[in-house]
């Protein structure tokens, strides 16, 4: 068995019971959907109404906006959710030490739960945007190519984040409140200016998020450096994330607290 | 052949040193199943966590047939399987069958339903196949588990203390599958209290006393040793302990 096919196997494993788990739990997935497609909806008819004195120009420019802003954050929640709830979750269930067991570690095991619910947000997110944009009668052009490719970035940022989070769940257990602290720095990284380069350029998903409201919300062009910038920052914040990850369960090893929730 | 070398665990708490296991060395061979025995805190789950990779040793190391266990590469280290202490080695909210695919998949396995199938008939799953494990007793959950660890066809078993809480029938028929595998010639080792489970499975067993591990023969000789003319593993055990 080489690392290519026991990966494919894990996504598999990952994909096909992540797929029966939202079959099985089918309420909770229709109203997850349910409230995306609200929030999009609201935020439109919300800003309609409070932009009733402006002109239509800066109206657009606005939703657009807060509709990306939305997906944006919804990508981070997804990157950084997915990867700290399911161990959290897999601790309290008891099967984070079986999940252990996989001969790669349980961070390819992460890295596909993630990978899954990515794909499944993306996916939804693709569907409902259109469709309640269809509904509130707004219109948008998005280079469909350039959101699913800039998303990828920006949930890859996140998922390092994730990873990192994690690291502290491992040893610390109980953590969701200090996971929920980290919306709000996650918020401000969102808004603080990171383009064109400058120190706040180095923070996770500042830069993905910013290249996101360039090429989507206002159609401009950054420049292959800065996508290249983009692209190898990414990869290192995944790449940090895992080392992070990786060390704390070395310690929780040599700790004995690997399974203890 | 699975190689023990010096291997130890101690814990700092609260700046304090635990000893959990003091150094041993020992050698387990395939096709024989090992019963790790002592009282309660004696260091057979923390041994068994060493051995499957869950707590990093203080000394010592694990070898595989030649190949470490614990920091060697993830394809040199051999398959292993384990049923850990608890109710909680399988995910309650997918079925028997969904539990074995999903951690199979895990192991990076496929082409693994025949061997999913005659496990499940042998532990008596199937009738329960397609059905949640949180409806499932706790017994049927174990074997679950046991399922599972199986299915991977596992190099190396783990199981620690797999009939604990369990009523006779299922103790027994989790006995009988564990004395069947012995034929699959692959290392088991086993943690146990009960000593119905020795008497009828074991092969050799090892003691676990305050922190000191030493392989001690087969139940026959620990009883014809220790039995002071009593026939019974127990009585023997508990001599055992007491000397």
């Amino acid at each position: 068995m080489n690392a290519v096919t026991a990966g494919i196997n894990i996504f598999k494993a990952e994909f096909i019971s992540g797929l029966i788990l939202t079959k099985r739990y089918w309420l909770n997935m229709a109203a997850g959907i349910l409230n995306m497609f609200l929030f999009l909806v609201f935020i439109q008819l919300g800003i309609r109404s409070f932009g009733s004195g402006v002109s239509a120009e800066f109206m657009s420019v606005k939703m657009e906006t807060l509709i990306i802003g939305f997906f944006s954050f919804s990508i981070i929640g997804v990157g950084m959710g997915s990867v700290t709830s399911r161990l959290s979750d897999n601790a309290a269930t008891g099967i984070l030490e079986q999940t252990m067991l996989s001969p790669m570690g349980v961070v390819p095991v992460l890295f596909f739960g993630a990978l899954t619910q990515f794909v499944v947000a993306l996916v939804l997110y693709l569907l409902l945007i259109p469709f309640s944009m269809l509904l509130c009668s707004h219109f948008f052009t998005v280079n469909i190519l350039s959101l699913i490719f800039f998303s990828i970035l920006l949930w890859l940022s996140s998922c390092g984040v994730g990873f990192a989070l994690s690291a502290l769940t491992l040893i610390y257990k109980k953590t969701q409140n200090f996971n929920n602290l980290i919306q709000f720095l996650i918020l401000t990284l969102m808004v603080i200016p990171s383009y064109p380069f400058n120190v706040f350029s180095l923070s996770p998903v500042s830069p993905q998020v910013a290249i996101l409201n360039k090429v989507i919300v206002y159609h401009q062009s950054v420049g292959y450096k800065w996508i290249t910038y983009t692209i190898l920052q990414s990869g290192a914040y995944f790449i940090l994330g895992c080392a992070a990850f990786l060390v704390a369960e070395k310690y929780a090893k040599k700790k004995g607290i690997l399974g203890q929730y | 052949m699975l190689s023990i070398q010096n291997l130890s665990k101690t814990y700092n708490v609260n700046g304090q040193c635990l000893v959990a296991v003091k150094p041993f060395s020992m050698d387990i061979v395939p096709g024989k199943v090992y019963c790790f025995l002592g009282p309660n805190g004696a260091g057979k789950t923390t041994t068994i966590k060493m051995l499957c990779g869950l707590v990093s040793p203080t000394t010592g190391t694990i070898t595989y047939n030649g190949r470490d266990m614990i920091g060697g590469s993830w394809i040199s280290r051999p398959k292993t399987g384990a049923v850990l202490e608890g109710a909680r080695n399988i995910n309650w909210r997918l079925t028997v069958l969904e539990n074995i695919n999903y951690f199979c998949g895990l192991h990076g396995l496929s082409g693994h339903k025949p061997r999913a199938e005659q496990y499940m008939r042998r532990l008596g799953l199937e009738e329960y196949k397609n059905t949640e494990c949180r409806y499932l007793s706790r017994g049927n959950q174990q074997k679950v588990a046991l399922a599972c660890a199986l299915t991977l066809d596992a190099e190396v078993l783990l199981l620690d203390e797999p009939t604990l809480g369990l009523d006779i029938e299922i103790a027994r028929s989790i006995m009988e599958v564990v004395n069947h595998e012995k034929s699959k010639n692959r290392i088991t080792i086993v943690t146990t209290h009960d000593t119905e489970f020795i008497e009828l499975a074991a092969d050799e067993i090892v003691l676990f006393k305050n922190g000191i591990l030493k392989p001690i023969g087969t139940p026959q000789e620990i009883v014809a040793k220790h039995g002071n003319g009593d026939n019974r593993f127990s009585t023997a055990y508990l001599q055992l302990l007491r000397s």
